[in-house]
């Protein structure tokens, strides 16, 4: 059997006022969407998150997936964290009540926390930070074995970022308090306490931490290994 | 008919076999081809967009579509199949044949729920693939509970397609079967935690008692294939177990239920 481009027993065709026609509505469709023009992504408002149980209807009681879409969906709203103009017209205590209706929704997912240490408290506007630390330090306990990094972060960010060594301190003992019994935190985690009192600079405080945390062999995400290493160099760079 | 031509198959065996024809000529096999290869690029746009968890981004996504996706494809395929059958006139001409009214919804509802699990290992087959680092035996777990959930829905898809034969209100019927039992468990709790109104009130005990009665009529689908599986997550092997017998049962309850429809009506 050959294979042919064109069936030859094609014996009818349509007429060509249908065909002009048809022409003539398929330009009209293509001029009216050159019209309308790309849409702009501009910073719409975020709104308050739906409550538990209406996410878990509309995600047919599935809601895994849904907390995974909402992530990035909230990522969309703000895609150059702390430096260009969507973050100024975000509402932190929005992007927070967001956060923790994802983590809600699925409690192992890490990307709430990470969202929260290391996207959003790059604003440089120490209220935010605080509220983005805060939410991170709330939730820690909960499940120390899988958040000990974020609280690390946070402490980090407490002290080179904020500028505030005593809120630095405090997140580092809450770090000790919880991960103390658990051999999988790494040491130098918990002991961050320690290194932080040394008075070290933010620099070395910086490159302490992220350093052991690439190190640490824990990360395993190929983004998430980009973005602490492009924050290393940026680091470095100033 | 079925005789002449396969004199070594049993009637059940030979519908199955029938079951699996059409749906191969249907196009159904290359549409669900086509259907996991887009799911597939979808999941791995989203997880070069996620700074983190990339790979259990792409895994959540893909299952739900999978899981979301193959219901309803599956639901179509036996609702138009099963009607057509019935309007063309080939379930007469079938009956016609010493084949029993029994035989017959047993044999097609043994061939979808085949279908059903060709079309789940081909999901769990690219779950697989996408599959977290020592996540695959979970992976393989999600994907034997989709097939039984599958069969569910193959399974109440012909009762309602044999009982209403029409296209549209036996789809209509199967997908609210479907919706009715995925939110069965959330719908339960909120009927039975009512915010803002009284415990007491009859509308509220009204309700109560109306998704109680549900609870006893459809199967728990939101157990079924649960995401934190695919994502690798533990598997209890009791659940899966449980599930499995639940299915089978459930699929015999729907049979049984299309045969006493069946058996009253005049073909």
């Amino acid at each position: 059997m050959r294979f042919r481009w064109r069936l030859a027993s094609a014996a009818r065709r349509a007429p060509a006022r249908v065909v002009a026609v048809f022409m003539l509505l398929l330009a009209g469709q293509v001029a009216l969407a050159l019209w309308r023009g790309v849409p702009e992504a501009g910073a719409q408002p975020l709104g308050r998150p739906p409550s538990l149980a209406a996410s878990r209807l509309m995600s047919l009681d599935d809601p895994v997936p849904l907390a995974r879409m909402l992530d990035l969906y909230l990522q969309a709203h703000d895609v150059q964290p702390g430096l260009s103009l969507p973050w100024r017209e975000l509402d932190y205590g929005e992007v927070v009540a967001w956060l923790e209706h994802i983590l809600q929704l699925d409690p192992q997912g890490q990307y709430p926390l990470l969202a929260a240490a290391r996207l959003y408290t790059q604003v440089p506007d120490t209220q935010r930070q605080r509220l983005m630390t805060d939410f991170v330090a709330r939730h820690y306990p909960q499940d120390p074995l899988r958040r000990w990094r974020w609280m690390a972060h946070v402490a980090y960010v407490a002290k080179v970022q904020m500028k505030d060594p005593e809120l630095a301190l405090r997140y580092a003992a809450e770090l000790r308090r919880h991960a103390e019994h658990l051999p999988q935190v790494p040491a130098w985690a918990r002991q961050m306490e320690i290194f932080l009192r040394m008075g070290q600079n933010d620099l070395d405080t910086a490159r302490a931490l992220l350093g052991a945390l690439l190190a640490s062999g824990q990360i395993h995400d190929d983004n998430e290994l980009r973005f602490l290493t492009q924050t290393l160099k940026e680091l470095e760079q100033k | 008919m079925l005789q002449t031509f396969l004199p070594k198959l049993t009637p059940l065996s030979a519908l199955t076999r029938l079951t699996l024809i059409e749906a191969w000529r249907g196009r159904s096999a290359r549409l669900l081809l086509l259907f996991l290869a887009a799911v597939y690029a979808l999941g791995a746009f989203a997880a070069s967009m996620a700074v983190t968890e990339g790979a259990e981004t792409r895994l959540a996504l893909a299952a739900h579509l999978y899981r979301l996706g193959l219901v309803l494809a599956l639901a179509l395929i036996v609702v138009s199949s099963t009607v057509r059958d019935v309007e063309g006139g080939f379930f007469q001409v079938l009956l016609a044949f010493p084949l029993s009214r029994a035989q017959f919804v047993v044999g097609r509802q043994a061939g979808y729920m085949l279908l059903a699990v060709l079309a789940a290992a081909g999901a769990t087959g690219v779950m697989l693939s996408m599959a977290v680092p020592g996540g695959r035996t979970a992976v393989l777990a999600w994907g034997a509970s989709l097939a039984l959930e599958l069969c569910i829905v193959v399974a109440a898809a012909l009762f309602f397609s044999l009982g209403l034969r029409r296209v549209l209100p036996a789809y209509a019927g199967c997908c609210a079967f479907y919706l009715w039992a995925r939110l069965l468990d959330v719908a339960r709790f909120m009927a039975a935690h009512p915010v803002g109104q009284d415990g007491g009130s009859w509308d509220v005990v009204a309700g109560r008692a109306v998704f109680d009665l549900l609870g006893w009529l459809l199967p728990p689908l939101a157990s079924f294939a649960p995401s934190p599986w695919a994502l690798g997550g533990p598997v209890q092997g009791t659940q899966l177990a449980l599930q499995c017998g639940w299915a089978l049962w459930y699929a015999a309850l729907c049979a049984g239920a299309s045969l006493v429809d069946l058996y009253r009506r005049e073909v």
